[in-house]
């Protein structure tokens, strides 16, 4: 689905993502993790078309998508949610949602003032549909509040929610549980589970906690200093040498050892 | 699933927010009314008048600003533009100045066009290097030099036509209304060629962007007498209704006037302010009914999300920069619609008039008081700043004279008070824009 090769991108002379080459498979859910500074919101932002990348090529099923726009990459399928929820903080949970459907008739300005009926059609399909969304994410509850006013967990939610809105491809999830009680991190585990079964979404999800990603991923990837680590299924992961070194720490292993 | 929502549904209002819009347009009314009955009707009338237009500038600004967030402080600019469609489409044509010189000047401008295009074309086929930027510095000056050999005798020619009355090239000498969608064309399309250049800039540098060209363009109408006779001013621009003479010399109108008790230069100036009255606010309708159905749309559900977060809506596959600039031209394009008007009531267009503070800064306080992100708001405070800004000037005096009166003569403070009047203006807006600010931050009737 989408094949990175020698991805570089220097911030002057730092190199945040040094080299990375990596492959997400269609209907995986691959797990990305790695400490802090390791270079995978930086690779999300280069693949996800916010940062251009300094040298190297991104393709997604065969195309070469390096460096289109954001809005370009959308309408390709990809879509991806933020490690700080990027909610449309003065308009409601519905609302939010309701704005992710491309092509919508009314957002040409002369279809809203001569094509009303037209588009308050497609209104009612979209809300409708948007009601459905927030019920599988159980916070139908929260339909007409600001989603400003959301707390941290159910922004997540609610960016999740947006992605749900079209048929996406492959989904970026950058740091969905950060922020989130257990309870509603099982929820979203739930929710992507569902969607990767149910409607056969591809996701590439950045997180930290060991046993989410442990639950939800295979294969998993490790990044450190801006390069690809290792690679494999989650349990070979959390027994490899050289991620413990990096990343686990020797904590887990002398309890794994005990 | 129960009955499904309205796209714009939100949040149950608190209770007494519905009423809150209409008791501050009654309050607004009765304001006028009262001024009306202390000053006389046609004071009021004419503050009604530039209340409308004000209106409708604040409804442009607040298009751009309360909608999607772009910071123009470049207003004044785009008022200048609407106001020269004025000139340009009701002006009757100086014919002695276009056998004089005119078709040299268009060539003028043709060639300086040709050579931004053959710039751009350069720039767009040369690969990157020290060719392409010495094809450019060549082309570059060689067309600035052809295009001025041109253009300068052609306008030494046309300036030269009985400077004292014309010295331009005048207009197309269509009727006046013409001007006004003329003027918002003309100020769209600035925009457009603005919005292309400027609108990738972050906020701030977008308004520091938008100031200077709003003054570039000022610059130009004030120097370019060939266009419109610059600080010279062009007066006595056709007016689309009966002025206050052809009124008076009209015998039915007099008649009628005197069956209903008044005298004819009374009755006469206030019809002609009343007409004027009906055409502005027809279009103020027209511009309020447009907003208000594009942005309880998608199309403003995509904005109100642009603005809110950019990356986000990118993400989401909005292409935030045509958007942005679709909104810049149509803000602008209304503004400019409001420049039009202006000029119109006027009669005449005088560029040394346009000073940021009173077309740039006061257009914002109409829009931050009123409530920016809702149009109401705007318009409330169109009329509303207008108002004060015109009242605040005789009321200071009133109030200071009789102040000045209570005071022992010749004392310290009454010749304190009698300089201070002329800051009265100033003052007032300062101290109303930091209250609003402190005890309503979101304007009078604000967003939501």
């Amino acid at each position: 689905m989408i094949e990175v090769h020698d991805l570089h991108k220097h911030f002057g002379g730092f190199r945040a993502v040094d080299g990375a080459s990596l492959s997400i498979r269609p209907g995986t859910i691959t797990g990305l993790i790695g400490p802090n500074g390791a270079g995978k919101t930086t690779l999300f932002n280069v693949i996800a078309g916010r940062l251009p990348p300094t040298s190297g090529r991104v393709t997604m099923g065969g195309e070469d998508i390096t460096g289109l726009p954001p809005h370009e990459l959308f309408h390709k399928g990809l879509l991806r949610t933020f490690q700080i929820a990027h909610e449309f903080s003065s308009m409601t949970v519905r609302e939010n949602l309701m704005m992710v459907p491309p092509n919508q008739s009314g957002e040409s300005i002369w279809n809203a003032w001569f094509a009303r009926g037209r588009i308050r059609q497609e209104e009612a399909r979209l809300a409708r549909k948007a009601d459905e969304v927030l019920e599988f994410l159980t916070i139908r509850h929260l339909a007409d509040e600001k989603a400003g006013n959301l707390s941290g967990g159910q922004k997540k939610l609610l960016e999740l929610g947006r992605t749900m809105m079209v048929d996406a491809r492959i989904v970026f999830l950058d740091e969905v549980g950060a922020g989130v009680n257990r309870t509603l991190l099982n929820t979203i585990g739930d929710a992507i589970v569902r969607l990767n079964r149910e409607r056969g979404y591809t996701f590439c999800v950045i997180e930290h906690d060991m046993d989410f990603i442990g639950r939800l991923c295979d294969p998993v990837i490790v990044m450190a200093e801006g390069k690809v680590l290792a690679e494999g299924p989650a349990e070979s992961i959390m027994r490899n040498e050289a991620v413990i070194e990096a990343y686990l720490g020797r904590g887990l292993r002398n309890k794994g050892a005990a | 699933m129960t009955s499904v929502p309205r796209a714009t549904s939100q949040a149950a209002p608190r209770a007494g927010a519905d009423l809150r819009i209409p008791l501050l347009y009654l309050a607004m009314a009765v304001l006028l009314v009262v001024t009306g009955w202390i000053m006389g009707a046609n004071y009021a009338l004419t503050i009604v008048n530039m209340g409308l237009i004000s209106a409708i500038m604040a409804l442009g600004v607040n298009l751009q600003w309360g909608y999607a967030g772009l910071f123009n402080i470049g207003v004044l600019g785009f008022l200048a533009l609407g106001g020269l469609a004025t000139v340009l489409v009701a002006m009757p044509p100086v014919v002695e100045a276009w056998e004089a010189g005119g078709l040299r000047v268009m060539a003028g401008l043709v060639l300086g066009f040709v050579t931004i295009l053959g710039l751009v074309q350069i720039w767009k086929r040369m690969a990157p290097g020290r060719a392409r930027t010495w094809s450019m510095i060549v082309f570059g000056v060689a067309g600035l030099l052809v295009t001025r050999w041109v253009f300068d005798p052609g306008v030494a020619a046309v300036e030269a036509v009985s400077p004292a009355s014309t010295g331009y090239l005048g207009g197309l000498g269509l009727p006046v209304l013409l001007a006004w969608p003329a003027g918002g064309l003309l100020a769209a399309g600035a925009a457009w060629v603005i919005g292309k250049t400027a609108l990738g800039l972050r906020s701030d540098y977008l308004a520091i962007a938008t100031l200077g060209i709003g003054e570039i363009i000022l610059a130009v109408l004030k120097n370019e007498d060939w266009l419109a006779r610059g600080v010279k001013n062009v007066v006595g621009i056709p007016s689309p209704v009966p002025q206050a003479i052809q009124l008076q010399n009209d015998p039915d109108f007099v008649a009628r006037a005197a069956q209903l008790g008044y005298d004819p230069v009374t009755a006469s100036t206030l019809w002609n302010k009343i007409l004027y009255m009906g055409l502005f606010a027809a279009v103020l309708l027209v511009v309020l009914v447009l907003a208000q159905l594009a942005l309880h749309s998608p199309w403003g559900r995509m904005m109100r999300a642009i603005r809110d977060n950019e990356v986000a809506a990118e993400a989401m596959g909005k292409d935030v920069t045509r958007r942005h600039l679709q909104i810049f031209v149509l803000g602008s394009a209304v503004i400019g619609i409001a420049g039009a008007m202006m000029v119109t009531l006027d009669g005449q267009l005088t560029p040394g008039s346009y000073q940021p503070l009173r077309y740039t800064f006061l257009i914002w306080v109409m829009v931050i008081v009123g409530g920016s992100g809702n149009n109401w708001g705007a318009i409330l405070g169109g009329f509303l700043i207008w108002w004060l800004w015109v009242v605040v000037e005789p009321l200071g005096r009133w109030i200071f004279a009789h102040l000045i009166g209570v005071l022992p003569e010749g004392s310290w403070l009454a010749g304190h008070l009698a300089g201070a009047e002329a800051h009265m203006r100033l003052l007032t807006m300062g101290v109303l824009l930091l209250l609003v600010l402190r005890f309503s931050p979101r304007g009078l009737i604000p967003e939501r």
